[in-house]
């Protein structure tokens, strides 16, 4: 087995990794190391991020009506010191990544040219920087090189190690060569988690590398995990999968039902085709059940300078768009057939909890991105965050680590836990027979992905589902049989997903009142009484033990009112 | 589905779409220098090794090999 020594440990190459990384050697941390199952700068939700970068500017947008917003979506559970740091610090992220040479869209006169997307009102304008979607990782690959950033491409880290001498301490981590096969033990006095969230291999695009590797290794080594029971609920076409909701949102496209009436008013008056992504998935659900589907997104307003955007932002699925036949001769087709997607907490919900420095709660383990819980932006992802979270927590998490590692000596692996994980790392390939790992995945979302499940929940449906996921978990994934590295990587995947699921499932059990994107149709309230609350999972003797923890609201600048009430789409749908 | 077809006349073995296939679809066959589909049933139609590959070798489609359950 190789082993590799390095100062600080970045496990995951998509945005957030790199700006830990790049920051990690800007404070002068000479061995830092990034490693991506895939090849950095290709790799992870950052490359096909959809062009949108909601970004406070200085001067130019109203704080507190920012603040309020992102407070507001995120239904209270936010870490609104974080919400605030992170609104500090975005615009001085942005000038750096423009400064690297991202190109972000401007106007005749140098301004930054801003969409107003989802989440945006005229009451309420919110506007969203754009940028050329590919480009951002390319840029921030480059930057990494030009720093001196150690990178290792197809390298997938999968289990955590702790110091020999205290199993409070993260000492290294344990992986294997995609390729080759070839396991790897990384030594490294911190290790910053910046791969990514749990996407469960949905329809939604791009995201099937999304596999909750950073949640699960954090948890199993002993970290907490918070906000499971909060999904993102995106959106895509039915007949393959897209992405670029802000952008379609802000050129105009609107929703119609089967009976080719716009619906979106009915269930979000304020800001209709522009709702977040939570209330568009819930409307589409009400829609379904009221016998209004299938549902379709309206392009009849798109003229050529919207599809010349289009093509501007989203490159990739422009090309979709062309080779389906939606888009022929300059002109996109009117109708598409449109559906929600769970996918899991990419782009927002639940990850590892992080104070403001990023730290996990165990000594040395750092979390960044999608990895984390979202401290900022609480229940929804206040759109098109996900990219400009993973910059500021990325960079936050690099600089912490690196003042943290300053004057370390080099730790001292545990060479009983090295050969136990190795084992487990390596025992679908042992196997002579068994499951295969696509098997278990489709099982999952079987369980999770119908709408009665995921999107207007019932603690009965809630718990049917969650059965099936235990069976699973007890029965099938010890059976997973991988071929080959290929299918051994795809097998840890699927495993990672089943625990995932059961963690979701778990909080959304526990949760017993509706918030934001957590819809109970047997608790239809908002509950300010008794669920100004986060729920946090950790690990204890290999069993999920789920606790909550009260939100300090009260040291927090908005305080919302301890009262009662009814959930919107709850009153709309007039549930009892 | 997915990644449909490598055009082998086209493809000059530079190895791109093994190195930057998020999904690890693609693998070069060493020998032949020809690049090749080898767990097609992971390809997520993301078009990056169509677009990078610097013969316009490989087409992909939007349709994907492996559906996901759909919500309704």
């Amino acid at each position: 087995m190789q082993e590799i020594i390095s100062d600080i440990l970045v496990i995951g190459g998509g945005a957030a990794g790199c700006f830990a990384a790049i920051k990690a050697k800007q404070s002068g941390i000479s061995k830092v190391l990034l490693v991506d199952k895939g090849y950095v700068g290709k790799s992870g939700c950052s490359k096909f991020a959809a062009g949108s970068f909601k970004c406070f500017i200085p001067g130019e947008d109203d704080f507190e009506l920012w603040f309020s917003k992102a407070v507001e979506e995120g239904y209270y559970i936010n870490d609104q010191i974080w919400t605030r740091i992170h609104l500090d610090e975005v615009f001085e992220r942005a000038k750096e990544l423009e400064a690297w040479g991202l190109n972000f869209l401007k106007d005749r006169n140098g301004r930054f040219q801003r969409l107003e997307g989802q989440g945006s009102s005229k009451q309420r304008p919110i506007k969203t920087m754009m940028f050329q979607g590919p480009q951002l990782m390319d840029v921030l690959r480059a930057t990494a090189r030009k720093h001196s950033v150690r990178i290792m491409d197809r390298t997938m880290v999968t289990h955590l190690l702790h110091h020999a001498n205290d199993r409070d301490m993260i000492a290294g981590a344990l992986g294997f060569d995609l390729k080759t096969g070839r396991q790897k033990a990384f030594k490294a006095k911190a290790i910053i988690l910046s791969a990514g969230a749990q996407a469960y291999k949905s329809h939604y695009a791009y995201q099937k590398m999304a596999t909750g590797d950073a949640h699960v290794m954090g948890l199993r080594a002993g970290a907490a995990i918070k906000n499971y029971e909060f999904t993102c609920h995106h959106l895509s076409c039915a007949d393959f999968d897209t992405t670029g909701m802000n952008v379609l949102q802000g050129t105009g496209a609107r929703f119609m039902n089967s009976k080719g009436e716009p619906y979106m008013k009915k269930y979000d008056p304020e800001y209709g085709d522009h709702a977040s992504m939570n209330r568009l998935s819930a409307a589409m659900a009400c829609e379904v059940r009221l016998g209004n589907g299938p549902l379709y997104y309206d392009f009849g307003a798109f003229d050529a300078k919207s599809l010349d955007y289009f093509k501007k932002t989203l490159p990739i699925m422009y090309k979709a768009f062309e080779r389906a036949g939606y888009i022929k001769g300059g002109k996109i087709k009117d109708r598409v057939q449109w559906v929600s997607v769970n996918m899991g907490n990419v782009g927002y919900g639940g990850g590892l909890d992080i104070n403001t420095r990023c730290e996990t709660s165990v000594q040395g383990l750092y979390a960044a991105g999608d990895a984390t819980c979202g401290p900022a932006s609480g229940v929804e992802g206040f759109s098109a965050y996900a990219i400009p979270f993973a910059t500021t927590s990325g960079a936050r998490s690099g600089l912490a680590a690196s003042e943290y590692v300053r004057g370390r000596n080099d730790p001292l692996l545990d060479k009983e836990e090295v050969s136990f994980c190795l084992g487990e790392l390596l025992a679908p390939l042992r196997r002579r027979d068994g499951v295969e790992p696509d098997y278990v995945v489709l099982k999952v979302q079987e369980a999770i992905f119908p709408m009665d499940v995921y999107l207007l929940r019932h603690g009965k449906r809630l718990e049917q589902a969650l059965g099936k996921i235990c069976q699973l978990r007890d029965e099938i994934v010890p059976r997973i049989k991988a071929y080959d590295t290929h299918y051994l990587r795809m097998a840890l995947e699927a495993s990672n997903i089943v625990t995932c699921a059961e963690m979701f499932l778990r909080a959304a059990i526990a949760r017993t009142e509706s918030r934001g994107s957590h819809l109970r149709e047997d608790y239809p309230d908002i509950d300010n009484t008794k669920w100004l609350k986060w729920i946090v999972f950790k690990q204890e003797n290999g069993e999920i033990v789920v606790s909550t923890e009260p939100i300090p609201v009260d040291e927090y600048p908005m305080k919302p009112e301890r009262k009662i009430r009814r959930h919107p789409i709850a009153s709309v749908m007039r549930w009892k | 589905m997915g990644v449909s077809w490598i055009d082998l006349e086209l493809c000059n073995g530079c190895g791109r779409c093994e190195l930057i296939c998020p999904e690890d679809v693609l693998r070069l066959d060493r020998k032949e220098k020809k690049a090749f589909i080898k767990y097609l049933r992971d390809c997520q139609s993301c078009f990056l090794c169509e677009l990078e590959c610097p013969q316009g070798a490989i087409f992909v489609t939007p349709y994907r090999e492996r559906r996901a359950v759909m919500p309704w």
